[in-house]
């Protein structure tokens, strides 16, 4: 399964390295979920991840999960999209903490914040048969094994 | 027609022009310093004194039999400006527009195809030969067409590879003559007043440092500083040409100075209709400088200088850099003296910004006036954010305009504005490998603005829209 990595920042982390260091998670972690499948429905899972500073953060609103079996649509005039067996949601990290925090210790924020969102996640109907623990339990591993949480978190 | 013969050594040896058969112009060339014409109405020979044809302050010419000096008077460039006889009176006076075409002295004016005069010398631009019937300039290894700043043949060497103007072959000093300074050939008045201008931004920008030498060149105020003082004094220039077109007020006080320029415009220059007003304004106390901020906080331009001051601290002003520098490097082959004492920097700096600024005008007054046309409008304070779509990957990705475009990974694809977050927007761009960066928010008026600039921005620093924008908004 592929997973997506969105982040999606405030103009204050324009010269920051947040972006690039989300990335490199995300790069990483799809090494890891290679070969991993939780449902036949579900293809990608793609996870945005807000930070704003407290004022504006009704600019990035959190909404509910949202399935795509399929989409096909172009956008921009140029831009041929096509969505295909898609599970996507979005969460916040703290402002203060992550936009003062150094690479390791922001990377942990957004793994300590995907598993507690991951705990309460409410996902579509579509996907009753998701194994959710199991997803859990993965990206719990991964994070372990990248030295970002501990076993008990 | 005409026939150039060269020697062994591949110096040109001889020269000659006929028309309709008949031999016009028969020159040889006996070494760099010694010219014989012969021509329907006799023969002519000069002997160039204390240096060769390019930088000869003398020359002895031998007309009817006798030899009598003449003294030459050149530019900067080394173009002949005037020639005196050995009594100081004045024989010819010579002027070129920008790109070497020759003027009328007195009018400024461009020459009619066929009625540019005899040169008394044959040499005038750069010092280089004018082949008046023909309308070019004779640079040696190509022939050159002041017209239209173009060389007739390309030339065999790229002499800068990591430089983009390089590579137009044909183009003229790199598309930056030395003597660009006065882009319209009208009025120096243009030139003088977009020099001071960009002179004194560099003083403002560089805490009143009036040496240029010692201006910090590595940091965005002082370009900033210097691109609005030339602007400025430019568009001062115009007002003062034009009585009547444009308002020009400026004001200065210490301890350095805070210059304040308020152009209003009926518009023939920017080619807008009455009731045009924009301002440029920026101030500088001891212990800074350069930032843009307006006179007047009683009014709604409040939020333009925010925008404007937003925007020059994300925009990256290297490619205006990268211009100045190479019109140093120009002016520094031209004059042959090093650049760290070079005492025309100062003024390659203003020739530089002036030609950068005439070379946008259009776009600068275009964007001026949609600015202006965004601050007359009722918008809300609803916030929201400008966003830039940036390649995530290395790759082509499509053009609005048709085709594709190579980016590489950072580059900016589109920059648009809005005060919705769309809810699947993010999951979207991400399948084009596209990522939505934000880098403004503010409310509407802030954000139209503030997008606009970056567009304009964008435009200016690459000759083209970016590749997801169709126009400017």
């Amino acid at each position: 399964m592929k997973i997506a990595l969105i982040g999606s920042f405030s103009p204050k982390f324009l010269h920051s390295s947040k972006l690039s260091e989300t990335f490199e998670l995300e790069e990483k972690l799809n090494v890891f979920m290679q070969n991993r499948t939780y449902c036949d429905l579900v293809d990608e899972i793609s996870i945005v991840i807000h930070c704003s500073e407290p004022e504006m953060e009704m600019l990035y609103p959190i909404y509910r999960p949202k399935y795509v079996a399929e989409q096909n649509q172009t956008i921009h005039s140029v831009l041929d999209i096509h969505l295909y067996k898609i599970l996507m949601f979005n969460l916040k990290v703290g402002y203060e903490s992550f936009y003062n925090s150094n690479k390791k210790e922001g990377l942990r924020i957004i793994a300590q914040a995907i598993l507690e969102t991951l705990e309460t996640l409410k996902y579509p109907v579509k996907l009753k048969k998701f194994d959710k623990l199991g997803f859990y339990n993965d990206m719990k591993t991964f994070f372990i094994e990248e030295g970002l949480i501990t076993v008990n978190g | 027609m005409a026939t150039f013969t060269y020697d062994g050594s591949g110096e040109r040896s001889k020269m000659e022009i006929k028309r309709y058969n008949n031999s016009q112009i028969l020159r040889y060339y006996l070494n760099g310093s010694h010219e014989v014409d012969v021509t329907p109405a006799g023969e002519k020979e000069r002997l160039y004194l204390g240096g060769d044809a390019y930088s000869a302050p003398s020359v002895l010419v031998k007309e009817n039999g006798s030899w009598n000096i003449y003294y030459i008077c050149r530019d900067h460039l080394g173009s002949i400006t005037q020639i005196t006889n050995g009594s100081g009176v004045m024989q010819q006076e010579l002027s070129y527009d920008a790109w070497g075409r020759l003027r009328n002295p007195s009018t400024l004016a461009v020459y009619a195809p066929d009625t540019e005069p005899a040169l008394f010398l044959g040499r005038g631009y750069t010092g280089h030969e004018h082949l008046t019937m023909f309308g070019l300039v004779n640079m040696n290894a190509r022939l050159y067409d002041p017209a239209v700043g173009r060389f007739l043949s390309p030339d065999p060497y790229v002499q800068m590879a990591d430089f983009s103007q390089s590579y137009n072959r044909f183009s003229y000093a790199l598309n930056n003559p030395f003597s660009y300074v006065d882009p319209d050939g009208e009025n120096p008045l243009f030139i003088g007043l977009a020099i001071l201008g960009a002179y004194i931004g560099g003083v403002a920008s560089n805490n009143g440092e009036l040496n240029p030498i010692q201006w910090n060149y590595s940091s965005v105020s002082t370009y900033f500083g210097i691109g609005l003082g030339a602007i400025t004094g430019y568009f001062g220039a115009y007002g003062i040409v034009h009585p009547g077109s444009m308002i020009f007020a400026g004001s200065a006080s210490t301890p350095w100075m805070t210059i304040g320029a308020s152009v209003t415009s009926t518009g023939v220059a920017l080619g807008d209709a009455t009731d045009w007003k924009y301002n440029f304004n920026w101030s500088t106390a001891a212990g800074g400088g350069g930032g843009i901020t307006n006179s007047d906080n009683t009014n709604s331009y409040r939020n333009i200088d925010k925008s404007i001051q937003n925007a020059r601290d994300s925009w990256n002003y290297s490619a205006y850099a990268y211009a100045s520098s190479s019109l140093l490097l120009l002016s520094d082959d031209v004059t042959g003296i090093g650049v760290a004492n070079d005492v025309l920097i100062p003024i390659a700096y203003g020739g530089a910004t002036i030609a950068f600024a005439y070379d946008n005008s259009a776009l600068i007054a275009k964007q001026a006036k949609e600015i202006e046309g965004i601050a007359k409008r009722t918008l809300s304070n609803k916030q929201g954010f400008v966003y830039q779509l940036q390649a995530t990957k290395d790759g082509y990705y499509n053009d609005v305009r048709g085709g594709k475009v190579y980016l590489n990974t950072g580059d900016v694809w589109k920059y648009g504005q809005t005060v919705n977050e769309r809810r699947y927007s993010l999951n979207k761009l991400r399948n084009q490998n596209l990522i939505r960066v934000d880098i403004y928010q503010g409310n509407q008026m802030e954000i139209l603005i503030h997008e606009k600039i970056m567009i304009y921005g964008y435009t200016i620093k690459n000759g083209h829209l970016p590749p997801g924008n169709k126009i400017f908004r």
